[in-house]
């Protein structure tokens, strides 16, 4: 499926994928997008008509650990890597008024 | 050889060649010198790996070490735990000698896309060490550690060991524990092992091996032991035609390479059985789009808020995430998390993600079809040798379709062996690449150790 890349779209998929793009990097993004759908087109000569998809090799499922408590990271660790924190917590921009 | 002995030769090479090779983002010195010191006075000759030294991929964690996965996003980061495979490597009786650079989150081909720069080929410094586990590679053709852990999405163990002149195994998918490794596409990453010969590859890969209760996606299948072999009567070794034959793009001399590793395995006992894998020129097309798909939603952990790097003063929280990781994540990060994005968006999801996916079962049905007729397949791992730094960093295309015949077994989730098997014209090296049924690791080890010991008659004999 060939798809022509416009500003308009590479502006829409930037913001969700939480990435700032300027202006002038738009067209730059917009053509290597388009470069690589027309690469990928070539899965458009395969019939996959009743083919189900494979998303993940083990098909049989995934196997959880046994229900039984573990000890997990202290507070102190989970906000060791922190850019910023407060009072034991994860510190933010303000995000109400 | 004492531990220290050891450690200090390999200290020794990097403090002389690193400079240049840029194998190592972080050594660890002093922590390397203190347990070999332990290790030498508690003498335990029975651990697996006693006193040997290995290098770890910097998307893997070792606790109190920075770990940065090659990307300026997580400069500074510093893991509180162990992976699972390196505390088993510990627990084996190894010395770490420091964490190695690595295009940014495994995204890359060459380790030219560091955030911190690229790695350089020891075998020959105007040339790349393959990627995404080049400095892993080039650390272990340096001899500044005796092996080193990989990690392989779509041929980043398998392809650098090519290129470096190593031997590396990409383990079945669920084979090893991911616990504590950075995550790029969890339906195709996997951890195993770079080293100089098949038989070191395997004495690291029977240390990490095996069902790990921190990774719901390691599987309990047993892991056979390996039995080393003289000759391979009986074995049945598929060729592809369309890795050899019908190859597109594929190097003379590579060529020439895979048909004198043929006659080696006929003359040693081994029936050569030609098969068709019909949808390999649609695997990397499939590749990118599964990859990048699962990276996007991995990577949106990097928000700026919990770890990572966060700009000044962002007026807003959007604008935290948004800046933040605009300005840490390099271009190709960025590119691919658009790509995979785009492809999971609602209007292209079905045309693109579910297309791709739905290929990916083609093409393990292909590998299926492949093992009706044979026991292993044998390929090429790159199609050409190792290319100069800076010749396909600028085309991104150019660098995904190096990696041909490596994503087909990794959609598939199947084990595969990089091989040595000698040099090109200009004395490059070039790798086969040996893919193994689901979990039958131990066949693509013993075939790979014959063959490398065809093309190097220096290893001690079996």
């Amino acid at each position: 499926m060939a798809v022509h890349v416009d500003a308009t779209i590479v502006r829409q998929v930037a913001k969700l994928a939480k990435l700032s793009l300027t202006d002038a990097e738009l067209p730059d993004v917009a053509r290597d997008l388009e470069r690589i759908l027309a690469l990928v087109a070539v899965l458009d000569e395969v019939d996959v008509a009743g083919v189900a998809p494979l998303v993940h090799p083990h098909e049989q499922g995934l196997k959880p650990r046994a229900d039984v408590p573990q000890t997990g990271l202290t507070q102190a660790q989970a906000l060791a890597n922190a850019p910023a924190q407060d009072g034991g917590c994860f510190l933010t921009p303000r995000v109400i008024g | 050889m004492t531990a220290t002995a050891h450690v200090e030769a390999c200290l020794g090479q990097i403090a002389a060649r690193d400079g240049q090779i840029a194998a190592f983002l972080h050594v660890d010195a002093d922590g390397a010198r203190a347990r070999a010191a332990v290790l030498d006075a508690q003498a335990d000759w029975s651990a697996p790996l006693h006193g040997l030294t290995i290098a770890v991929k910097d998307n893997i964690a070792v606790a109190g070490q920075p770990l940065t996965a090659g990307s300026r996003m997580l400069a500074g980061y510093v893991p509180p735990r162990d992976a699972t495979v390196v505390a088993r490597l510990l627990a084996a009786g190894a010395v770490l000698v420091g964490k190695t650079n690595m295009d940014e989150f495994g995204m890359g081909s060459s380790t030219e896309l560091s955030g911190f720069g690229p790695t350089r080929n020891p075998l020959d410094v105007t040339r790349v060490p393959g990627g995404s586990s080049g400095g892993s590679a080039a650390a272990v053709a340096a001899g500044m550690a005796w092996a080193a852990l990989g990690t392989d999405t779509g041929g980043s163990i398998r392809q650098p060991a090519a290129f470096c002149g190593l031997a590396g195994l990409k383990p079945t998918y669920g084979r090893v524990s991911r616990s504590g490794v950075v995550a790029y596409a969890s339906s195709l990453d996997q951890v195993g092992p770079l080293a100089t010969t098949v038989r070191d590859v395997a004495r690291v890969y029977a240390v990490i091996a095996g069902h790990d209760p921190l990774d719901a996606t390691s599987t309990d299948e047993p892991v056979s032991p390996v039995t080393w072999r003289g000759d391979l009567a009986g074995l049945r070794i598929g060729v592809a035609r369309e890795h050899l034959l019908a190859a597109e793009g594929l190097d003379a001399d590579v060529k020439q390479r895979m048909e004198q590793a043929l006659d080696a395995l006929r003359t040693r006992g081994a029936v050569i059985v030609p098969v068709s894998l019909p949808h390999t020129r649609h695997a990397i097309a499939a590749y990118y789009l599964v990859a990048t798909a699962e990276a996007s939603a991995n990577l949106s952990r990097y928000d700026g808020l919990r770890y990572g790097q966060r700009v000044a003063n962002p007026p807003t929280l959007d604008a935290l995430y948004t800046h933040s990781r605009a300005d840490a994540l390099g271009k190709e990060v960025q590119r691919r998390i658009l790509l995979g994005t785009f492809a999971l968006s609602a209007g292209f999801q079905d045309a693109f993600y579910q297309k791709a996916c739905r290929v990916r079962r083609k093409i393990a049905d292909d590998f299926a079809q492949a093992w009706q007729t044979c026991d292993l397949l044998l390929g090429p791992t790159s199609p050409v040798p190792p290319w100069r730094l800076g010749e396909k960093v600028a085309d991104p295309l150019a660098m995904y379709l190096m990696d041909a015949f490596t994503v087909g077994p990794s959609l598939a989730g199947l084990p595969a062996l990089a091989v040595p098997v000698g040099v090109d014209i200009q004395r490059l090296p070039i790798g086969a690449q040996l893919i193994g049924r689901a979990f039958d690791e131990a066949t693509i080890l013993a075939v790979g150790d014959v063959l490398q010991r065809a093309f190097d008659p220096t290893l001690e004999a079996a």
